[in-house]
């Protein structure tokens, strides 16, 4: 009976990004090593925040103190984005004169499910941080409300936030890697926008029944996220080539 | 917060929490006394307040059934909606609107009429999962004991007398469910939760309380049973004697014997809170610094008194007077722990009972009242009386006190020790001295709310001395006077209080400091030293009555004090330890606190008398307890039922407290969703996450479909 609290929210956080990684990321081992190591990146960053804010805590209970301090650590984290994006440069190099020496393509497709997996490992790290080391609370019969958000628990508001979190910085992170291999300025910039829409969001919880909007909101920029970045590589996708010079590949194949 | 990782988790939940609602937001329905909140501990600590391992009404059983409380059969925590008492009111309770059992949250001075209402009200039971009791607010008046404790071991027969009006015999019940007391932090937040599901008229979401409090004898039929069945301990302590002066080694008391008696143990419904400090704390106080008086005396000191003094500090009284039933029966089976005592020699008892609250008037002067058991075949109570009286007239300046008859309408001696003396030996003369005349003056006789903030040391020091008056002359021989130093009194009173009543500096005082090493508690980091006044289960008997060994701190202070006031100022011997270098016959190991080599924790052997008795049921025995520490048992003997039945005794009652596991008991309230939302969440997570993965992998086939095509 009270586990049933524990595994609502850890579905309703952690079973979409589950899906997610068992569909794109699980059949390829060598992404799965890549979320892996992102994970630990990213935990490194928020290592490296956390003793920065050790000093400013605790903070004056204020949306103002917040912003700020939410302000900073999206920017630490964009910044830590462009050293994984210089990784991931470096890492696509390597692969692809590997495949070509091994008489294999390094496609597209390669490309993306690298930037899932960047993605998912920043997701991953901060789902664990923000939302699953609170979720052993949820396993006895106690909730917890605030004054501000009496209708939504505050594990409920958590398991929401970090579900549209986490699809906003898978999404992020495959924006911002495509964005700089083509140097798209709207490409690079989407990332940290959305990055810090969404967790600015989440500071309408302040208000008394801010999270009325602040989760939705949340959520909402999680979906969009996702749908753009699904756009961008749909649309991204390297062009069929045209009849003539298929045609001319097949003849060469049956010479 | 040491390490990086803790320093990013608490910016984590300090973030999270937030974001979600505010600093102060951070908690629910606008509730007072909520932690900061710094760590995942912390939001434990919001979502649950908690209370672990003390506060129990605990299950006590005796030779007819039990008393107290215990958790429901099967072994289950009690839980239910929290609730506010006074909304229970009236005929029947209906069960809370969602269904289940309330936890009724109960003011003190409410507690004893809805502890009696479960007992006698099936339905009301049956709706009650278990009861927590708020001391917030203490009433007047209180006490769980009977209006006459201990009536049937009274040698009168007037059981309807009101020796203690405010009784309420809420210790004699047993209670269907668990019922424990809340610490003041913990009520607070109670009352403050009960409020909040009143507001919500307990619908929705609701703060429940779960009660943790299994007891291992809950199915045991009496003390008989789960002694058989080892589910239960029996109650015991230690008395404490001493005599002045020393008896010689290997010889008995000559000469009449005066015993200069007190209690010990105090009474509680719930025994952690027991403090006992005016009854009968006050009259252990004031008989510790009569001794200490009067063993600068040196007419008692010489050998030539007329009577030989014994001290007797009993424990186990509140329990059917174990512990003077015990002495007796040692006395008359000349136990090893009485030996130089003999029962035909002890014509007089002077019990020294309740006299910290006896002021009166102005200028305030200690109004003592000498009570006594008028009838045929009974001593002559009026030498000890006459004595009291002029002791009274005779204190320096600085003490004032009087002393009366107590009235001779009384059905006879108040509620005492001197009864099971009255009953073995009718021909004994015998006083006790008290500050109340026709009933107990004292609102809180046998409560928790008998403390030590109410206790008047100057009225505790008159006694004392008035007692140490009395005994000089009743023991000094013709024309004997005991100059009593009035600050010497003051001075001795004030710190034996100050070790026996006050929680703190409690055991750590310096006279205890100086005689013995005291047990302490720890919490958040802070030693306690409080003595403990509920007499607790009998650990050991070790076989040497003057091995400190398994005798509980206050009896090792108590026999220290007492062994330290008889021997006087005499030069000390040897340093000594219990074990290794013990001392020669005739002497005592005073001062010892631990191992038997350092010069610092050793003791001196002094010329007194001192030994520990068991204060045990007559019907128990140790089989077993030879001084070696093996395997021992506790079994039922009927080896005093032949003596016990020649004195009329009654019923042994066999106290026994029945054991329970780690962790009990234990109260957690916590805000409990309706089932209805916490299924919602779960359904829609599953939702979600099957269309997560129904959408993934759609997703998945159009993309590589058209990745493929390019």
């Amino acid at each position: 009976m009270a586990a049933i609290d524990f595994f609502g929210y850890l579905f309703l956080a952690l079973g979409p990004p589950a899906a997610f990684f068992c569909v794109f990321i699980a059949p390829k081992s060598f992404v799965v090593l890549l979320t892996i190591f992102s994970a630990f990146l990213w935990l490194v960053v928020m290592l490296f925040t956390s003793a920065v804010f050790r000093g400013f805590v605790p903070l004056h209970p204020a949306a103002g103190p917040y912003a700020g301090a939410v302000l900073a650590a999206v920017a630490i984290e964009e910044v830590a984005r462009y050293g994984v994006w210089r990784a991931h440069a470096r890492l696509c190099g390597v692969l692809d004169s590997m495949s070509r020496r091994s008489g294999h393509a390094f496609s597209y497709s390669d490309h993306v499910h690298l930037a899932l997996g960047w993605g998912a490992g920043h997701a991953a790290c901060h789902a664990l941080f923000l939302f699953a080391s609170l979720l052993p609370l949820t396993a006895g019969d106690g909730s917890l409300f605030s004054d501000a958000c009496p209708g939504l628990s505050v594990f409920l508001v958590g398991a929401l936030n970090c579900l549209g979190t986490c699809a906003t910085l898978v999404a992020a992170m495959a924006v911002a890697l495509e964005g700089w291999r083509r140097r798209s300025a709207a490409h690079i910039a989407f990332a940290p926008a959305v990055h810090a829409a969404s967790a600015l969001l989440t500071l309408g919880s302040f208000r008394s029944g801010g999270c009325a909007f602040s989760v939705p909101a949340v959520l909402l920029v999680g979906a969009a996220s996702a749908a753009y970045a699904a756009r961008m590589v749909w649309r991204c996708a390297p062009p069929p080539p045209p009849a003539d010079a298929a045609a001319a590949v097949a003849a060469r194949r049956e010479e | 917060m040491a390490a990086p990782g803790s320093a990013l988790r608490a910016w984590m939940v300090l973030t999270w929490l937030g974001l979600l609602g505010g600093w102060r937001g951070a908690s629910a329905g606008g509730l007072s006394g909520a932690p900061d909140v710094k760590t995942v501990r912390d939001v434990y600590n919001l979502m649950y307040r908690e209370q672990a391992r003390l506060g129990g009404a605990y299950l006590l059983l005796n030779s007819t059934g039990a008393v107290g409380s215990q958790g429901p059969a099967d072994g289950s925590d009690a839980e239910g909606v929290l609730v506010h008492a006074r909304q229970l009111a009236g005929g029947g309770a209906a069960a809370p609107p969602g269904g289940g059992r309330w936890v009724a949250l109960v003011p003190v001075a409410e507690s004893h009429a809805l502890l009696r209402r479960l007992v006698s009200d099936e339905r009301f039971a049956a709706a009650v999962a278990g009861v927590l009791v708020d001391d917030a607010d203490p009433p007047p008046a209180y006490s769980p004991l009977p209006k006459f404790p201990g009536a049937a071991f009274a040698p009168y027969a007037a059981a309807g007398y009101e020796w203690n009006p405010a009784g309420s015999g809420a210790a004699e019940l047993r209670f269907p469910v668990p019922v424990v007391l809340l610490e003041p932090a913990l009520a607070r937040d109670a009352r403050e939760r009960a409020n909040f599901n009143a507001q919500q008229g307990h619908h929705g979401r609701a703060y429940h309380a779960r009660i943790r409090m299994q007891m291992a004898a809950s199915s045991a039929a009496n003390a008989s049973d789960c002694l058989a069945a080892d589910s239960c301990r029996p109650l015991g302590g230690f008395s404490v004697w001493a005599a002045l002066p020393p008896i010689p080694a290997g010889a008995n008391a000559t000469k009449p014997t005066l015993l200069v008696v007190a209690q010990i143990d105090g009474t509680d419904l719930f025994h952690d809170s027991i403090q006992g400090a005016n009854a009968p704390l006050s009259g252990l106080v004031a008989l510790l610094a009569a001794a200490s008086l009067l063993g600068d005396s040196p007419a008692l000191r010489a050998g030539a008194a007329d009577r030989q003094v014994v001290f007797l500090a009993l424990a186990g009284e509140p329990w059917g007077y174990m512990g003077s039933k015990s002495f007796l029966w040692e006395l008359e089976r000349r136990g090893a722990a009485v030996a130089g005592l003999d029962l035909g020699l002890i014509d007089q008892v002077l019990e020294i009972g309740p006299v910290g609250r006896a002021s009166r008037g102005d200028p305030p002067a200690a109004r003592l009242y000498a009570h006594a058991q008028a009838g045929a075949g009974f001593g002559d109570a009026a030498p000890l009386v006459s004595a009291l009286e002029a002791a009274a007239d005779g204190l320096p300046g600085g003490l004032k006190a009087s002393v009366s008859p107590a009235s001779a309408d009384n059905p006879g001696i108040p509620p005492s020790s001197l009864m099971s003396f009255l009953r073995v030996k009718p021909s004994v003369a015998g006083v006790v001295l008290t500050e109340f005349d026709r009933a107990y003056s004292d609102p809180y006789s046998g409560s928790r709310f008998d403390n030590g903030s109410r206790l008047d040391a100057a009225s505790v020091a008159a006694a004392a001395a008035v007692v140490a008056g009395a005994v000089q002359r009743l023991a000094g021989g013709a024309g004997a006077q005991l100059q009593v130093n009035a600050s010497r009194a003051e001075a001795l009173a004030a710190a034996f209080a100050s070790c026996l009543v006050m929680p703190d500096p409690g055991l750590a005082c310096p006279e205890a400091a100086a005689l013995m090493e005291a047990g302490y508690t720890e919490a958040d980091g802070v030693r306690s030293y409080a003595p403990k006044h509920y007499l607790g289960v009998m650990q050991y008997i070790h076989p040497d009555p003057q091995s400190p060994s398994f005798r509980g701190d206050v009896a090792r202070f108590v026999w220290n004090a007492l062994a330290a006031a008889t021997a006087g100022g005499a030069p000390r011997g040897a340093a000594c330890d219990p074990v290794k270098n013990k001392c020669p016959v005739g002497q005592v190991c005073v001062g010892w606190k631990r191992g038997d080599s350092d010069p610092a924790l050793l003791g001196t052997c002094a010329n007194a008398t001192a030994a520990y008795i068991p204060a045990l049921s007559a019907r128990v025995a140790c089989d077993g307890c030879d001084g070696t520490l093996g395997p021992f048992s506790w079994a039922e003997t009927n080896a005093s039922d032949a003596w016990s039945a020649a004195h009329g005794w009654p019923a042994d009652p066999m106290w026994a407290e029945s054991n329970w596991p780690l962790g009990v008991p234990f109260v957690q309230i916590y805000l409990l969703k309706p089932y209805g939302s916490r299924v919602g969440v779960l359904v829609a997570g599953l939702a979600l996450t099957a269309a997560a993965v129904l959408g993934s992998l759609t997703a998945r086939r159009k993309f590589e479909k058209h990745l493929k095509r390019n």
